[in-house]
C-alpha cells in the first residue's frame, strides 16, 4: 500500500467517524426528584446542591406556596412548596434544591431525590397541554417510558412576582 | 472593626424567629404598668399612657407591636409585653404621621411620641452590620414595603429586622 492508498484509506475512515459522530446524539442531565406521588425533573446545570431537611422559618405578606426562608450559610433563601401551587395542598418535604438563579436565592421543597439521568434529545419534547399547570413547565421528558415534566423555574418566578405585585 | 461596623438593636426573642428595632428609632423606653383605653384606634391601638407633671401633661398613644407580631407571624406565644418603647413623632414620616393623624392620633392633643408596646424578652445587643442580609430579591420589595427591610438569619432562628415608621404605616398595621 503506498501513502496515497493510505491517506485515501485513513481519510475514508475519517469519513466515516465523522458520519458516525454527526450521528450520535446529544444526552442532557435531568435531575429527577418527588414532589409529593409525582415525579419531576430539572437540567442538573440549574441545581445548586441538595440539602436534607433544613429548618424553614415563616415570612409574612407571601403567597401560601412560599413556604418561608431556609437559612443557608447566613442567607435567607425563599422555599417553595410546589405542590401548594400546583394542587393546592403543602407537602411534608425533607429535602431542598437550591437552585441556581442569578441575583436570588431560589430553593424548593421537595419529598425526595429520585435520581440523576442522561436523556436523550429525542427524548426531551415540549408539552401541547394548555391546563393551569402545564404553564410551569417548559417540557417533559421520557425516562424509561414514563414521561416526566420539566419544571420552568423562570415561570413559577414570574407567578410570584405576579401573586406579589398584586397583594 | 470600627463602631460603623455595629448596629444597637432591642432584640426581641420568640424561639425560632427574632426582632430587631434599630435604637435610633426609640431613644427612651418605659415600663408600661397603668395605661387607660384609647377612643378610636384599631386592633393595635387600644391604649395610651398619661404622662403628667405639674404644668403639663401628655398622652402617648400605644402601638401593640408585640400583639401585631404573634398574628403576623402566628406565634403561640405566653410572653407578656409590659416594655414600651418610646419614639418622637419627628422620627415618623410624613405618611405615617398623616395615616396615624386621621386614625389613632386623631383625638389626642399634644401629642409628641407614640409608644411601641414590646416583647418582655427584649434586651439591647449590639451586632455586627454584616449578620444583617437583604432579603431574597424576590420578596425584597413588599417585605422592605411592609417595615421589614432585613433579615437577621442565625443558626435555629430567623431574624427580622423592623422599620416602625414603615411597618406603622403599612396595610396590616391598619387592620
Amino acid at each position: 500500500m503506498n501513502n496515497d492508498e493510505i491517506l485515501k484509506q485513513i481519510e475514508s475512515n475519517d469519513k466515516v467517524e465523522k458520519d458516525i459522530e454527526v450521528k450520535e446524539e446529544l444526552f442532557y442531565r435531568y435531575l429527577v426528584f418527588w414532589i409529593g406521588e409525582q415525579k419531576f425533573a430539572l437540567p442538573a446545570e440549574e441545581v445548586h446542591e441538595i440539602l436534607t431537611y433544613n429548618e424553614i422559618y415563616f415570612v409574612p405578606f407571601v403567597p401560601p406556596y412560599i413556604r418561608g426562608y431556609a437559612n443557608r450559610h447566613g442567607q435567607p433563601y425563599t422555599v417553595f412548596d410546589l405542590q401548594m401551587l400546583f394542587e393546592n395542598s403543602g407537602i411534608e418535604g425533607s429535602h431542598l434544591l437550591i437552585l441556581k438563579v442569578p441575583n436570588d436565592q431560589i430553593a424548593l421543597l421537595i419529598s425526595d431525590v429520585d435520581e440523576i439521568v442522561k436523556v436523550p434529545d429525542s427524548k426531551i419534547y415540549s408539552l401541547t397541554s394548555q391546563d393551569e399547570t402545564s404553564q410551569y413547565f417548559s417540557g417533559a421528558v421520557n425516562v424509561e417510558e414514563t414521561e416526566i415534566f420539566v419544571l420552568g423555574v423562570s415561570k413559577i418566578l414570574e407567578r410570584l412576582e405576579s401573586d406579589i405585585e398584586r397583594s | 472593626m470600627s463602631d460603623r461596623d455595629f448596629v444597637h438593636v432591642l432584640y426581641s426573642d420568640y424561639g425560632a424567629t427574632h426582632f430587631l428595632i434599630n435604637r435610633d428609632q426609640c431613644p427612651a423606653s418605659v415600663y408600661a404598668a397603668d395605661t387607660v383605653p384609647m377612643e378610636g384606634g384599631n386592633n393595635y391601638f387600644k391604649e395610651k399612657l398619661i404622662f403628667t407633671s405639674e404644668k403639663s401633661s401628655e398622652q402617648v398613644p400605644l402601638f401593640n407591636l408585640h400583639k401585631f407580631l404573634i398574628k403576623l407571624f402566628r406565634f403561640n406565644s405566653n410572653v407578656e409585653s409590659q416594655l414600651v418603647i418610646l419614639t418622637p413623632l419627628t422620627l415618623l414620616s410624613e405618611e405615617t404621621l398623616s395615616y396615624l393623624k386621621e386614625g389613632p392620633l386623631l383625638e389626642l392633643e399634644n401629642c409628641r411620641r407614640i409608644g411601641i408596646r414590646i416583647s418582655s424578652e427584649t434586651i439591647i445587643k449590639q451586632i455586627p452590620l454584616n449578620e444583617l442580609q437583604p432579603h431574597s430579591r424576590i420578596l425584597r420589595s413588599k417585605l422592605k414595603k411592609s417595615g421589614f427591610p432585613a433579615t437577621h438569619p442565625l443558626e435555629g432562628s430567623m431574624g427580622y429586622l423592623i422599620n416602625l415608621d414603615k411597618l406603622l404605616a403599612g396595610n396590616e398595621g391598619r387592620r
